[in-house]
């Protein structure tokens, strides 16, 4: 079951996106086991997402699902910063799953 | 969230008197300046951030929540003429109108990133030049410290098994007696023309020093220039290798030495050459309607001139090893047998130049000219052991064997 549908946004591949979407992709596999749904949207190829979204800068990171839809902007590298942004910390797992 | 400085502040001043504040920072700040609500709304934004952001209408629109994990991040701003932007975020809790928000202040780092990648750029490329250069090159600071090395420079050190000797931060001085395999008067040489660069009371100090290496003792010119770099002076030091300019001068001053002593001695020979035909057949062979030995009996002077040329040999070696040898004798019977043959100074002075042109065909320039000054001593000696010969004739009214005599002899 899938767990959360994040958007992040992107401006091409500059050293910035690329360390942005790793940070995420670890945050994400740890915070959520692999049952997430990560869309990579790079503004340089598809201007008019970031338009229809009304994204100002990037990188930014929208949380589709589950609503309302939340974004951030900015360090993706702290893991609890980016899920307490995201509204998605949750101590509790977070306790069980330990430092791993 | 956290405000509670904010708040305090608040407090203290007033809300409204804070709010004042917080708008005229906002009026007058350079830096984009954003206040953003805890659900990532715009609530405020300056003229400037409008144009970092490079959108007229940005309160109310969701910008979203900040995230700075240390003082500041780069973010990645809407391109401008296709140009990729960049921007430095800032982030610090306020209050705004009362309520808990986010300061974000956003610089536009574009070109200042940009100057950066270029500067980077001319210097790596400097150092791309630097590197793939043979001369050894390196620059110290005002202690006389290395403070950066091109890699035929470290090359070098590594080449003697003591990187560490010539790296940064080492001394030159300390570099220098690697170099010179710890040869002091060379060492302090260059130590005293690099303080006198350091010191500004030289523009300019060169020194060539020998390098023991594997294959020989390569030759090095060491060339110190002041450099100032900020507030602080240097010294940029080349070690060039001029082994090969060194040899090739020293060939070039040999070539000419030669040529001058090849010159000399073409001239000499070319006077006694037009001496010995300037010199009138021998009085006792014109007598006799007789030319030169050469010419009239060739077969016999042939023998005469290996006979003078060996013993213009001798005097040669003689002269070469120090020793002494007498050759009156062979110079006598050589005297007799010229006597014998009607022979005059012209067939002396044939004798003598034949042996040369033997010596110009076989030996260095040097055994040449000692050639040149033993033979011209041996055909004196020969010619006055000639007149020796003429005059106990004379006195004994004889005239010598007839010609016929010559011819057979």
């Amino acid at each position: 079951m899938i767990r959360c549908r994040l958007k992040l946004y992107i401006t091409g591949h500059s050293p910035r996106s690329e360390l942005a979407l790793r940070n995420l992709r670890q945050i994400c596999d740890r915070a959520f086991d692999g049952n997430y749904e990560l869309e990579v949207v790079d503004v340089l190829e598809q201007p008019q997402r970031a338009e229809e979204d009304k994204v100002i800068a990037t990188p930014t990171l929208i949380r589709v699902a589950p609503p309302p839809q939340r974004r951030i902007i900015g360090d993706l590298s702290e893991r609890v910063m980016v899920l307490r942004g995201l509204g998605l910390w949750d101590p509790d797992l977070e306790a069980t799953q330990g430092d791993r | 969230m956290s405000q509670t400085s904010e708040s305090t502040a608040a407090s203290a001043i007033g809300a409204t008197e804070y709010q004042a504040r917080l708008d005229a920072v906002f009026s007058v700040a350079r830096d984009g300046l954003l206040a953003v609500g805890p659900d990532g709304c715009i609530l405020d934004a300056n003229p400037a951030a409008a144009e970092v952001l490079a959108c007229a209408d940005l309160v109310g629109r969701e910008f979203g929540l900040p995230l700075v994990a240390t003082e500041l991040v780069e973010i990645d701003l809407p391109p401008r003429d296709e140009q990729s932007r960049l921007a430095e975020m800032r982030v610090s809790p306020t209050l705004w109108a009362g309520q808990p928000a986010w300061l974000v202040a956003l610089r536009e780092i574009t070109a200042q990133r940009e100057a950066e990648r270029r500067w980077q750029d001319a210097e790596a490329q400097q150092r791309q030049i630097l590197d793939a250069l043979q001369v050894h090159l390196v620059v110290v600071d005002q202690h006389g410290r290395i403070a950066a090395a091109n890699q035929a420079w470290l090359n070098f050190g590594e080449r003697r098994g003591l990187p560490g000797a010539v790296a940064v931060g080492q001394t030159h001085r300390a570099a220098m007696a690697l170099r010179t395999g710890g040869h002091q008067a060379d060492v302090e040489a260059a130590e005293r023309g690099l303080r006198a660069v350091l010191g500004g009371q030289a523009a300019l100090y060169e020194q060539v020093y020998p390098v023991q290496t594997p294959t020989g003792p390569r030759w090095y010119l060491l060339r110190a220039t002041p450099l100032q770099w900020a507030a602080e002076r240097g010294a940029v030091l080349l070690h060039l290798d001029v082994t090969d300019p060194r040899q090739a001068a020293i060939s070039a001053a040999e070539d000419r030495l030669r040529a001058d002593v090849q010159t000399a001695l073409a001239r000499r020979e070319a006077h006694l050459e037009r001496l010995s035909r300037t010199v009138p057949a021998p009085t006792t062979a014109a007598s006799f309607g007789q030319g030169p030995l050469r010419e009239e009996l060739p077969e016999v002077w042939a023998v005469l001139a290996r006979t003078f040329r060996e013993v213009l040999l001798e005097a040669v070696e003689d002269r070469a090893f120090r020793t002494a040898g007498d050759r009156s004798p062979l110079l006598r019977h050589l005297s007799e047998e010229l006597g014998t043959l009607r022979g005059g100074p012209r067939d002396v002075i044939d004798l003598y130049l034949q042996a040369l042109r033997t010596f110009a065909e076989r030996s260095p320039d040097v055994r040449r000219e000692v050639a040149a000054e033993e033979g011209r001593m041996l055909a004196l000696e020969l010619m006055g052991y000639l007149v020796t010969y003429y005059r106990r004739h004379a006195t004994a009214g004889a005239a010598g064997p007839e010609l016929d005599e010559r011819a057979e002899g």
